[in-house]
């Protein structure tokens, strides 16, 4: 295949940053319609990545598509506010709860870099709180502490690699997620310190639990500590108005990106206005200004595409038929599971879900280091080779409006064959044993 | 149309229009999102763009000279980038795993500069400087970083530091933004661009610790001065730092390898976005293999850099790159750009020679800009001290003139002609007699 040779030739580790696949299961794509991808052999995948969650409605939506080629005929880029901006900033300001105020930029990672300088600006404080195992984008806070440290009881600032700055250590403290005591604890020493806690509120796949956001909402009230939701993956999919809205608990500060431009790079930061008007020009030469620039944010296309998404997010039943069709794939899997007899659950919240191999609670990151937590990768990459496009590192499954019943009986029956099959299944009882 | 004497429509806006201004300055601070700011009393609101144009919500047609802070090298909605983008479109924008044309497209930059042996795509200019930067720190187990003085790349925390502010207090940087992680000034160097002395002492004394140097080639539209790129890529070979050049401005503008190619001087990364695509958001890191490398998340974690974003394989960018570099580069867009971007010159130079007002033009390729001063400029601190209050007023003047164009630089595309750069001196010179009459 002379394209996969080239992909590895020019291409660090034959990818763009976040396959995590084994050499022969590099893919190239050729296309994407609804909820599927096909590759360049013509080998069709149900697709449960949906570009990391970028997409909700469905690979190539139509009206999607016809609001893009409308709004590229009118010009892409200005560098000034344009129509299309202004409808998108109105309409995330009424959906969302805790959004008074919009920046745009081009990605999640931008997003969240913009709420966190705004909090530490807002505050002059130094501190954040984050929680162990987020991912908060690419930046050193976004990407620190993902992977939990064996080597120590308590939740420590790890960095997946050297390249980002000192002071991270000094600037940054973690939490195990649905702690309530930790948290608390940790406030009540450090709290006037602390300028932002910055938590995804559906943390990866491990649901709050009950009270936990209340009480992060009600610690951040009394310290005068800006909340952050990262609302990059739960913004439009868990509802309309996102996490916040679903957990019934508001930020000051919010950052999206993936869904809301349905497969078109934008990202936004939403919040409270006092905390927002700190991004205003007309504060340039202030101490408390907080500079923030985006040579592609809010591009009319991607404002265009993300109107048009939203539009179609916030028709009545689209979220209760994707939670049905989500649920209906939990429902397979713990059928299928429990007829070859596997020791497992399946995490999230509607179309988020994740598989894990271990019946014991699990409450925050830790408790997902268990015995069996590289099987759930092998899974994965197995599912892949069986024709359902998955993040092998993530081990997330994504499912968007386009996916059918059939799809969700594929995916089911092809993580089912994926642990019979390939002999997991009989590697692993063995560690049960 | 020649001649001087225009006299522009006084600038106004309909009541509607006011509505949108109050909207946008009550949703978005600063009544901006974007790279540009709006000059207070003269906010527009943007309805389309065509060719060298954007017309605001009124009608009222303004040429442009900012091109969305420079993506927009064929003009706004190119019929081709738009027929890119359907196509596209139609088989998803974004996927997991990288689509053939976007590892075509790798192949094709890998042969067009001089740079680059491997390939990352990501989503912004801020995110490929920001994977660059980090990538030199793991590669050289160094922190220090350093920068030119007024240069721009990005608005990361390693980015936010001596751009437009005061020059004092070299290599010291100053911030530019509040709510930046502590401890990272530590790790920044600022130099004046073109002084090969400074540069020299300064990396002698921190030769063990610079992990990069990064710098605009051409930075903002100041050209570098015959043999500084030599020196620092010579410094930077024997202190064993990483020369990055950030091309997001330069790369496929200049020549079809870029400033690297224009000038003659190879650095070890580069980051290219903007005009890569003409508008739709798309970046690269470029570079050696032994560098790019890093990026392979299976190396030790000693060894490892972190690269991850989820719209870094945007197929849709690939797709309008392809597009892009057919006409910039088979078909001789590029040689276009350059040759528009003399007369520019030209006209500028003539223009204010015969208002005799002292300025100097500088720029290279298609990027120009006009400074108030008499005094030669080479860095940021010459900028400094040009007269930027009437540099402020006069950008007011061409607003109301109908020119559109940051006071940084100007940008020209494909789609302008020696119609607009007549346009341009026209609005100057109303500009400064105006200005003289005050």
């Amino acid at each position: 295949m002379h394209t996969l040779s080239k992909l590895r030739e020019l291409f660090p580790d034959g990818s763009n940053g976040e396959f995590g696949f084994p050499n022969d299961l590099n893919i190239i794509v050729e296309r994407g319609r609804g909820a599927h991808v096909w590759d360049a052999n013509g080998r069709r995948y149900v697709d449960c990545s949906l570009a990391f969650g970028a997409v909700l409605l469905g690979h190539a939506d139509e009206d999607v598509n016809s609001a893009v080629v409308r709004a590229a005929a009118a010009g892409d880029n200005f560098g000034l506010v344009s129509t299309e901006m202004l409808l998108l900033a109105e309409r995330l300001v009424s959906i969302i709860p805790c959004a008074e105020k919009v920046r745009f930029c081009t990605s999640g990672t931008e997003a969240m870099m913009y709420s966190i300088r705004l909090a530490r600006a807002a505050t002059g404080r130094p501190l954040i709180v984050k929680f162990e195992g987020a991912y908060h984008g690419a930046t050193d806070i976004g990407c620190a502490s993902l992977v939990p440290d064996p080597t120590s009881n308590a939740p420590a600032v790890t960095r997946l690699d050297r390249g980002g700055s000192p002071g991270l250590e000094a600037e940054l403290l973690v939490a195990p997620f649905n702690d309530k005591v930790f948290i608390e604890l940790l406030m009540a020493e450090r709290g006037d310190e602390v300028a932002a806690i910055v938590v995804e509120p559906l943390h990866r796949c491990i649901p709050p639990a009950p009270g936990f956001l209340e009480t992060l909402r009600a610690l951040c009230d009394h310290h005068s500590t800006v909340l952050i939701f990262d609302e990059v993956v739960t913004g439009f999919r868990l509802a309309l108005g996102g996490a916040q809205e679903y957990f019934g608990v508001t930020p000051d500060l919010a950052g999206y990106g993936k869904a809301l431009g349905n497969g078109y790079p934008i990202g936004a930061v939403v919040g409270k206005s006092e905390l927002m008007d700190l991004l205003g020009e007309n504060r340039l030469g202030r101490d408390d200004y907080v500079w923030s620039v985006s040579t592609g944010g809010g591009c009319t296309i991607a404002a265009g595409a993300a109107n048009i998404a939203i539009r179609r997010y916030s028709e009545a039943g689209f979220h209760s038929r994707l939670f049905a069709v989500s649920d209906e794939l939990r429902t397979l899997i713990d059928d299928r599971f429990g007829s070859i007899g596997v020791d497992a659950q399946v995490l999230g919240v509607g179309p988020l879900l994740q598989i894990v191999l271990s019946s014991h609670p699990i409450r925050n990151s830790r408790d997902m280091a268990h015995p069996l937590a590289a099987a759930e990768q092998q899974l994965m990459i197995e599912a892949v080779r069986g024709g359902v496009l998955v993040n092998p590192l993530g081990t997330k499954i994504y499912l968007s409006a386009a996916h059918s019943d059939d799809d969700i009986e594929f995916v089911a029956d092809t993580i089912a064959d994926a642990w019979t099959s390939t002999g997991l299944g009989a590697r692993t009882s063995k560690l049960h044993g | 149309m020649m001649g001087g004497s225009i006299t522009p429509e006084p600038f106004t806006r309909s009541r509607a229009h006011d509505d949108l201004i109050h909207t946008a300055s009550t949703l978005i601070p600063g009544g901006t999102t974007t790279s540009a700011i709006p000059v207070p009393g003269l906010e527009f609101i943007i309805d389309r763009g065509e060719g060298a144009y954007v017309f605001d919500v009124d009608g009222r047609r303004f040429a442009d000279f900012f091109m969305g802070s420079g993506p927009l090298v064929l003009g706004h909605a190119n019929v081709r980038i738009r027929t890119a983008i359907e196509r596209a479109a139609s088989a998803g924008t974004t996927h997991q795993g990288l689509h053939r044309r976007t590892v075509e497209l790798a192949a094709r930059i890998v042969d067009l500069v001089p740079c680059a042996e491997q390939v990352r795509f990501c989503t912004s200019g801020t995110e490929a400087t920001l994977h660059a930067l980090r990538v030199a720190r793991v590669h050289t187990g160094r922190r220090k970083i350093l920068k030119f003085d007024g240069a721009y790349h990005g608005h990361h925390d390693l980015a936010v530091w001596s751009i437009g502010g005061d020059s004092n207090s070299l290599p010291s940087p100053t911030p530019e933004s509040a709510g930046v992680q502590h401890g990272v000034a530590e790790d920044i160097l600022v130099a004046p661009f073109n002084d090969t002395e400074f540069f020299r002492t300064i990396m002698d004394a921190y030769s063990e610790d610079v992990a990069a140097v990064i710098c605009e080639p051409l930075q903002r539209a100041i050209p570098p001065a015959p043999g500084f790129l030599e020196v620092v890529r010579e410094v930077c070979d024997r202190s064993g730092s990483v020369l990055i050049f950030d091309e997001i401005v330069t790369g496929f503008r200049l020549s079809p390898g870029g400033a690297q190619q224009r000038y003659g001087v190879t650095p070890d990364l580069a980051t290219v976005g903007k005009a890569i695509a003409a508008g739709v958001p798309y970046a690269a890191i470029l570079g050696k293999k032994q560098l790019m490398d890093h990026f392979d998340h299976r190396r030790a974690r000693e060894c490892l850099s972190f690269h991850c974003g989820t719209f870094s394989g945007y197929y849709l960018g690939a797709e309008c790159a392809h597009e892009t570099l057919d006409i910039l580069v088979n078909e001789g867009g590029i040689d276009r750009l350059n040759e528009l971007g003399e007369l520019a010159r030209d006209a500028a130079r003539s223009c204010f020679r015969d208002l005799k007002k002292d300025v100097q033009v500088c720029g290279d390729g298609s990027l120009f800009e006009v400074y108030f001063t008499n005094q030669k400029v080479c860095n940021q601190a010459d900028i400094r001290r040009s007269d930027q209050v009437y540099a402020k007023a006069f950008h007011r003047k061409l607003i109301e003139a109908g020119i559109y164009k940051s006071s940084v630089k100007a940008y020209l595309s494909l789609a302008h002609s020696q119609a607009e750069i007549d346009a341009y001196t026209d609005a100057c010179k109303w500009a400064v007699k105006t200005l003289a009459n005050r």
